[in-house]
């Protein structure tokens, strides 16, 4: 083979390399890119994960209900307004006027059709899973936009379920998942195939105000510094979960609260079946230094699981004082009762949790040696640390802590509170009746009394219980072209509308 | 020529076999997809559901049956991430880490025989003593380290290479780099060592005492003689590109078929997993082959042997 043969032949593969992939570029002044680590590689708005609230929810399939972010409180969007006509009834009234992307009519039959889609055997909707495992909701067409939705058990709750039901087109495959999920939304995904990118297209017949954004892209790049790059050379408008060493200037680079609690969690078994070691514990981390040291100001010490604005949330909890003379004290005292103070007590973790989770896992133990106790550090896969985490456990049930992180952004305490502290909880690991009776009684009630009585039941637990080590509200930071004007909350890692997005010097 | 593709073929069927026996079982040690792919607090009612629908609650022994089967109608399963034939998902990945592997050996294999016999020439002098210490340091220096840094220096320093992606032969510059050094340093490193053994041998020593010209003895003679050890070792990089396909693929967000095995691994979707283990042993069957032919080409006592 010749030489000119053969550079033919490489320049032929070179051309080739670039014409088996594609790249799409921004065409329009008002079209932006969002780099992201998540891989979209299921974003049918029947799952509540993240991935899709960050593209889908909103953007493109609206739910009926919307959660104000700051109060938590459902308010209109596909519903217009909503009663409890029977104990076990809801009566919603739909918008009027709305299409989807594909011409299809909004109306009550499609309400009643993604309910049904979502309670599809054959479908491994999340939703489904996570929020209705224990509640069947059944629709019940009244007229072309009013449809009853009924349950088993009275449910107060209904509006803010409402805000997880996305209302898909009912030309969506009744069964089988869809990687082109079409809605009512402000923007619609033309085509795609799975894998790819995804790109979001402004729909000009929204129901609603027209965003400013004519078009989004959303690529994925798995490191975080090369995704802070992307942004800082243009090849990217929004770098999300930046991580906190790259996120080097806070001008563009905001920390928000990303909605995720973190804590550790006691087994009560051995000597953590006696509340003053639980206690003493808690009196031993210097919470603020391990903020300061390993985080940073952004982050908020945590009294209870989840953030202020959800329904349920106690604000006059203090955080645990750094006490460690106390924590002796208490630990001298369940000594001298016959407690095996001075027995190894593992601390499980979990690789690659959080950021700095394994230098703040080794920062407790080293101030719980400062008090006398003995923990070691195991740290465990995911799918390793799964098999401790959830009911029904292994026995023997060793003495150990559990690191955790939990996120509660539906709006209400309960889908904290029975889980993890009820003794029916699926990741519960006592049972103390009163606290039992607090949260039946919150989970049967509405309005101001439900709200009060997760307030006790959190304080409960807390002075009564003790049964974690609560550790902090934890950040996201994200990198924003200073095109951009858009100030992240602590929804936006969970749901981020692009209709909040503005560029600077047009508004 | 037939029996010997009758005998490989033979070989290389028992070894797949093995291979899938053993990425069937390894990889279900790893843990359950049902624990991975839904939320850490979902019910364990739902759990259930789900494990049964996608088979997991069968004995080891039911699953690798049912697996065996379709395997025999080359249906490898589809991915529980996305629901797609796992096989269209590794066929359409391979071609983008068989083009980057392309370029990478070609670069590797030009850079070190170029470098490696020069360096060869005067062993201990200057020339080679400055391409051993690069040829060392590229052997040495982790992957992901070449990446970030060359992000940081070419694209946000320089603005000269765009950070990441695909679409213009811009993308593939930094992918390819990250690739090709480690192969390169190593392969230097023998072509080097077998120059120096090839130069000090008699027919080099005849052929220059008969007055024959240096760039003839050196790349007619000795290289050809030299090459084998070197075609052994390119084999063995190439084999290995997977692995530094990994790196460059995921830093860089090239759609290759180490990414997709990453992303995977990382959520138990075994049919992809099992998928593009398979369809790489294959490819690796098939660069033994042509390495084989390789040697038959090079030295006339394999061919006839």
């Amino acid at each position: 083979m010749s030489i000119f043969r053969m550079a033919g032949l490489l320049c032929g593969v070179a051309i080739g390399s670039v014409v088996a992939t594609s790249a799409f570029a921004q065409d329009d002044a008002n079209a932006i890119t969002i780099v992201t680590p998540y891989a979209f590689d299921n974003i049918d708005a029947c799952n509540s994960s993240s991935e899709v609230g960050l593209v889908v929810r909103e953007n493109v399939v609206e739910a009926l209900t919307h959660l104000n972010p700051e109060s938590g409180k459902p308010e209109p969007r596909l519903a217009t307004s909503w009663e409890q006509v029977e104990p076990t009834v809801w009566r919603i009234k739909l918008r009027e006027g709305v299409t989807y992307f594909d011409g299809s009519a909004f109306d009550a039959e499609a309400v009643s059709r993604s309910i049904e889609r979502m309670f599809n055997p054959k479908l491994d909707c999340l939703n489904r899973g996570k929020l209705f495992a224990n509640i069947r909701l059944t629709p019940k067409v009244v007229d072309s936009h009013t449809i009853d939705i009924s349950t088993e058990k009275p449910q107060p709750l209904m509006p803010i379920f409402m805000s997880f039901l996305t209302i898909e087109s009912p030309k969506t495959d009744f069964d089988a998942m869809t990687s082109t999920p079409v809605g009512t939304g402000p923007f619609a995904i033309p085509q795609r195939n799975a894998g790819d990118a995804i790109v979001l297209v402004r729909q000009d017949k929204y129901w609603g105000e027209a965003p400013a954004v004519s078009k989004a892209t959303y690529v994925r790049r798995d490191e975080s510094a090369l995704r802070a790059a992307m942004v800082e050379v243009g090849e990217a408008d929004i770098g999300l979960n930046i991580a906190i060493q790259d996120a080097t200037n806070p001008e563009t680079d905001p920390g928000y609260l990303n909605g995720e609690t973190t804590r550790l969690r006691f087994s009560f078994e051995g000597p953590l079946a006696d509340i003053r070691v639980r206690k003493a514990m808690n009196l031993a981390i210097d919470r603020e230094a391990l903020r300061d040291g390993l985080f940073n100001q952004d982050y908020a010490i945590a009294t209870q699981m989840f953030l202020p604005r959800i329904n349920g949330y106690n604000p006059d909890m203090k955080p645990w004082p750094y006490d460690p003379e106390q924590a002796k004290s208490l630990i001298d005292e369940a000594k001298k009762d016959g407690v095996d103070v001075g027995a190894e007590i593992p601390l499980i973790s979990r690789i690659n949790f959080y950021a700095n989770g394994q230098e703040t896992m080794e920062a407790m133990i080293a101030m719980w040696q400062m008090v006398g106790l003995n923990v070691k550090l195991q740290p465990m896969e995911r799918a390793q640390w799964l098999k401790l985490v959830n009911k029904p456990y292994a026995e023997p049930r060793p003495a150990m802590l559990i690191q955790e992180q939990h996120d509660n952004n539906s709006g209400d305490a309960t889908f904290t509170m029975h889980f993890r502290y009820h003794s029916t909880g699926q990741q519960s690991e006592f049972g103390d009746p009163e606290l039992d009776r607090l949260i039946d009684a919150a989970d049967a009630a509405s309005g101001d009394e439900r709200v009060k009585l997760f307030q006790q039941a959190n304080a409960y637990s807390a002075e009564n219980v003790v049964p974690d080590v609560m550790m902090f509200h934890m950040v996201n930071y994200m990198r924003i072209s200073d095109r951009l004007e858009f100030k992240p909350d602590d929804v936006t890692s969970t749901m981020m509308e692009l209709s909040q997005i503005k560029f600077r010097g047009t508004n | 020529m037939r029996s010997y593709f009758r005998q490989r073929t033979m070989q290389s069927a028992i070894s797949l076999f093995g291979l899938v026996v053993l990425v069937f079982f390894l990889a279900r040690l790893t843990g359950n997809p049902t624990d991975l792919l839904l939320p850490v607090d979902t019910p364990l009612a739902v759990r259930e559901e789900f494990a049964a629908r996608h088979g997991f609650d069968q004995p080891m022994l039911v699953q690798f049956g049912r697996y065996l089967l379709d395997l025999l109608q080359f249906d490898f399963g589809e991915s529980l991430r996305d629901g797609r034939p796992a096989l269209q998902m590794v066929l359409q990945a391979f071609p983008t880490t068989l083009l980057l592997s392309f370029w990478a050996m070609l670069i590797s294999l030009v850079i070190a025989i170029v470098t490696g016999s020069i360096a060869a020439w005067r062993p201990g002098g200057v020339f080679d003593r400055i391409a051993s210490l690069i040829s060392l340091a590229g052997a040495s220096i982790p992957n992901f380290w070449i990446a970030i840094v060359g992000v940081l220096v070419f694209s946000v320093w320089l603005r000269a290479l765009p950070t990441s992606g695909t679409g213009t032969p811009w993308h593939w510059i930094m992918p390819v780099t990250v690739l090709f050094v480690r192969p390169c340093g190593v392969l230097t490193q023998v072509v080097r060592s077998s120059m120096i053994d090839a130069l000090a041998s008699p027919y080099v020593k005849t052929a220059r005492a008969r007055g024959v010209r240096s760039r003839v003895v050196i790349f007619g003679h000795a290289l050809r003689n030299a090459m084998l050890p070197v075609v052994t070792v390119a084999g063995d990089q190439a084999a290995g590109m997977v692995n530094g396909a990994v790196i460059a693929e995921t830093v860089f967000g090239f759609p290759g078929i180490g990414k997709l095995m990453i992303d995977s691994i990382m959520f138990r979707d075994f049919a992809v997993i099992q998928a593009a283990v398979m369809v790489t042993a294959v490819a690796i069957f098939v660069l033994n082959i042509l390495i084989d032919l390789a040697y038959a080409l090079l030295d006339p006592r394999v061919r006839h042997g």
